[in-house]
C-alpha cells in the first residue's frame, strides 16, 4: 500500500478505473437489453488495453477482435460515442454503420476489428508493411487470443511477419476461453514461447495484471520493434469477468452477475486488475477514486 | 501482356508488388517478368501462404498504400474468399481518415481442362459476386492496355485475370469504339442488325460472328462484359434496345452467370428485344478434358437473319 505523495495514481491507472467503470455501466444496459448489436466487454483486460492504448501514436495501427469494446471506449474522444454507436445512431464512432463485432475509430488507429480469428493477423502485415514503405517511425499492433493461435493464420501472419522483419506487435490475449471451452477442453498446450523461439521472433509474457508494469513494458516493447523492425509476441493471461458476450444464451448467469452498484472490483483476486489496484493503494484510497469517477458516467443526462 | 503490365507497375509509388516465384523460374508464366523496385516500391518474392497474402494486400490498402499480388492462378485465391468477404465488407463500410490504397490481384484463370480436377476453378464471376469485388478479364491487347491504366491505382480491390486456354492465341488489337465509365462493358466495333455480348473469355467466338455478319452484309456491335459491381452496362443495353436482337456467348459454367442479370436488364429496360443465350452448356467434368466452347456460327448467323 502506497501513502502521502505516492497516493496520486498515475494517469493511466485512472484510465483504468475510468475504463473498469464504462464497462459495468454498459453491463447495466446488457441487462436490459439496450443493444441490438452483440457488445463483448472486456471485464478483467483492462490492465492490458490501458497498456496498449498508452503506446499508439499518430502513424501506428491498432487491429482488434470482435472484443473491441474496451479499446474503442479508451481511446474514442468522447466514449459516449461508442454507446451512440451501439444504439446504432448517426453520430455513433462510426457513424452507426459498424455496431459492434467490427468497430473502428481510424482517427485514434484502430484501423481494423474482425470477429474471424485469426483473420487480423494478415492485415496487420499489411499495414505494418505499410509502415516500412512510407519509412515511418511507426509501429501495428494486432490482438487475437487463445483460440486465434489454433488458427493456421495465426501460423501463416507470423511467419510472414518475421520473414519480412516487420515492425509489429501480436498481442496474444490468453483467457483461457474459446466462448465456452477451456483450453484443456478443446486442444493440447501450445507453448507459444517455443513457438516463436523456433522462427525467431521475441516473446514476452504478462501476467501480474499491473497497470504500471503492462505500460512500462509495451512502451520499451514499441522502441525494440521500431528500431530492430522485427516483430514481438506478448502473451498476456487475463481472466475474463463477463464471460462472453452480454446475455448470451448458454452463459445464464452472465452478465447478472457484475453489480456496478457492489463496486468496481469483481473479483478478489490478482486476476482482477482493478483488485491489484486497490491492492496498491489502498481502500480508503481506492474509494475516493471511485466516488470521483461520477463525472465520468456514460450516461450522463448532459450528452 | 506482361509488358502492359510491368510497364504500368513500374510507375506506382508506394507500391508493394508480392507473389510466389515472381523474380525467378518461369516467372509465374511469364506474367511477373521486368518488374522493378524502386525508393518506394518494393517488388518481393514471398512464401507460399495465400490466405495471408490477400490479407496483407487489405491491410496496405487501408494504410494507403498500394499492393500488387501476382497469382499463379485462380484456384489459391480461394483461401483469400474470407478476405475478398469479410475483410473487404468491414473496409466498404468504414470511413478512413485517408483515401484508400489501390490491390490489384494478377493471376490466370486455369480453363483448358487438362489442369487435373484441384487446378480448374473457374469462377471469378462467383469471387466478384459474392465479395463486390471487380473482376476484369484481359482478353486482348488493346482492352488490356485501357484496363490495365485506368482500374490499377484505382482506391480499392480488382483482380486481372487472363485466361490459360487462350494462352497460345495470338493476342491482336482490337479497336475500342466504347466503353462503360466502370469499364463493365467495353464495346468494339457498332451495328445495326444484332448486338452481341460476350461473357467470359468468349470474346473471340464473338468476333468470329461479327466477321460472318460482315462478309454477308449484316452490321453487328461487339461487346464484353467484366464482372463489376453494379455494372454501368446501359451502353450494351441501349444498343440492344436498338437494334432488337441480342445474342450473348458465355463460355462460363455458371448457375450465377452475369448473362442472366444482363438479360433482364435489357429486357426490362425493352421487352421486344428478341435473344438467344449461347452457353456452354458441357457438364462441369471434375476430371481432365477439353474445356473448348465451340459456337456454331452459321447457325446462329441464321438466326440473325431470319
Amino acid at each position: 500500500m502506497k501513502s502521502g505523495s505516492e497516493n496520486l495514481m498515475t494517469s493511466e491507472e485512472l484510465m483504468a478505473l475510468k475504463l473498469r467503470f464504462w464497462q459495468m455501466e454498459i453491463n447495466e444496459d446488457l441487462k436490459t437489453k439496450r443493444f441490438k448489436v452483440p457488445v463483448h466487454l472486456g471485464l478483467g483486460t483492462e490492465a492490458l488495453v490501458v497498456a496498449i492504448a498508452s503506446v499508439i501514436h499518430p502513424g501506428d495501427n491498432l487491429l482488434l477482435t470482435h472484443r473491441n469494446a474496451a479499446f474503442n471506449l479508451v481511446l474514442a474522444e468522447d466514449p459516449r460515442a461508442v454507446v451512440r454507436e451501439y444504439d446504432g445512431s448517426d453520430d455513433g464512432l462510426a457513424f452507426g454503420q459498424l455496431g459492434s463485432m467490427n468497430l473502428v475509430n481510424p482517427k485514434s488507429g484502430v484501423v481494423y476489428s474482425s470477429s474471424i480469428l485469426a483473420n487480423n493477423i494478415s492485415v496487420a502485415c499489411g499495414c505494418a508493411y505499410g509502415h516500412l514503405i512510407s519509412q515511418s517511425q511507426n509501429f501495428s499492433v494486432v490482438l487475437t487470443g487463445d483460440g486465434a493461435i489454433e488458427e493456421g493464420a495465426f501460423y501463416e501472419g507470423l511467419v510472414f511477419a518475421k520473414s519480412h522483419q516487420l515492425p509489429l506487435v501480436i498481442v496474444v490475449d490468453n483467457n483461457d476461453y474459446s466462448m465456452a471451452s477451456t483450453t484443456s477442453e478443446r486442444r493440447c498446450e501450445i507453448d507459444l514461447s517455443l513457438f516463436c523461439k523456433s522462427i525467431g521472433v521475441n516473446y514476452l509474457q504478462l501476467s501480474n495484471n499491473d497497470v504500471q508494469t503492462y505500460v512500462t513494458e509495451f512502451k520499451s516493447l514499441r522502441g525494440a520493434v521500431i528500431s530492430s523492425s522485427s516483430p514481438a509476441v506478448v502473451e498476456v493471461k487475463t481472466t475474463l469477468l463477463n464471460q462472453h458476450a452480454g446475455p448470451t444464451p448458454g452463459w445464464p448467469t452472465d452478465p447478472m452477475k457484475v453489480e456496478i452498484s457492489l463496486g468496481l472490483v469483481i473479483e478478489e483476486t490478482a486476476s482482477d486488475p482493478i483488485f491489484v489496484l486497490r491492492e496498491k493503494y489502498g481502500i480508503k484510497n481506492f474509494s475516493r477514486f471511485e466516488t470521483e469517477l461520477d463525472s465520468a458516467k456514460l450516461n450522463r443526462d448532459d450528452g | 501482356m506482361n509488358q502492359i503490365i510491368s510497364d504500368r507497375v513500374n510507375q506506382m509509388e508506394n507500391t508493394f508488388v508480392y507473389g510466389e516465384n515472381l523474380d525467378r523460374g518461369s516467372f509465374i508464366s511469364g506474367l511477373s517478368k521486368n518488374l522493378v523496385s524502386g525508393p518506394t516500391r518494393l517488388v518481393k518474392n514471398v512464401g507460399n501462404c495465400e490466405y495471408t497474402h490477400c490479407g496483407v494486400g487489405f491491410g496496405l490498402m487501408m494504410s494507403g498504400k498500394n499492393a500488387v499480388l501476382f497469382v499463379k492462378q485462380l484456384d489459391f485465391m480461394m483461401l483469400g474468399i474470407d478476405h475478398f468477404v469479410s475483410t473487404y465488407g468491414s473496409i466498404r463500410a468504414t470511413r478512413y481518415q485517408q483515401p484508400l490504397g489501390s490491390f490489384t490481384i494478377v493471376t490466370a484463370i486455369y480453363d483448358q481442362g487438362f489442369q487435373g480436377p484441384q487446378s480448374s476453378f473457374k469462377g471469378l464471376g462467383e469471387i466478384c459476386s459474392m465479395s463486390g469485388v471487380s473482376g476484369f478479364l484481359l482478353q486482348e491487347l488493346s482492352d488490356a492496355r485501357k484496363i490495365v491504366a485506368e482500374e490499377i491505382s484505382k482506391p480499392g480491390i480488382r483482380f486481372f485475370a487472363l485466361s490459360q486456354r487462350l494462352a497460345n492465341e495470338e493476342l491482336t488489337e482490337v479497336n475500342i469504339v466504347d466503353a462503360a465509365p466502370d469499364n463493365s462493358v467495353i464495346q468494339y466495333c457498332s451495328g445495326s442488325e444484332v448486338s452481341i455480348v460476350c461473357m467470359g473469355y468468349s470474346l473471340a467466338r464473338g468476333k468470329s460472328l461479327v466477321n460472318l455478319c460482315a462478309e454477308n452484309g449484316k452490321g453487328a456491335s461487339l461487346f464484353s462484359v467484366n464482372y463489376v459491381e453494379d455494372a454501368k452496362w446501359e451502353i450494351a443495353v441501349h444498343d440492344a434496345s436498338r437494334t432488337k436482337k441480342l445474342v450473348i456467348i458465355d463460355d462460363t459454367h455458371s448457375t450465377t452467370s452475369l448473362s442472366f442479370r444482363f438479360l433482364t436488364d435489357v429486357l426490362e429496360y425493352d421487352a421486344e428485344v428478341r435473344f438467344t443465350v449461347l452457353r456452354n452448356r458441357a457438364v462441369k467434368s471434375t476430371a481432365v478434358s477439353d474445356e473448348r466452347f465451340e459456337v456454331d456460327c452459321k447457325k446462329v448467323f441464321a438466326w440473325i437473319a431470319s
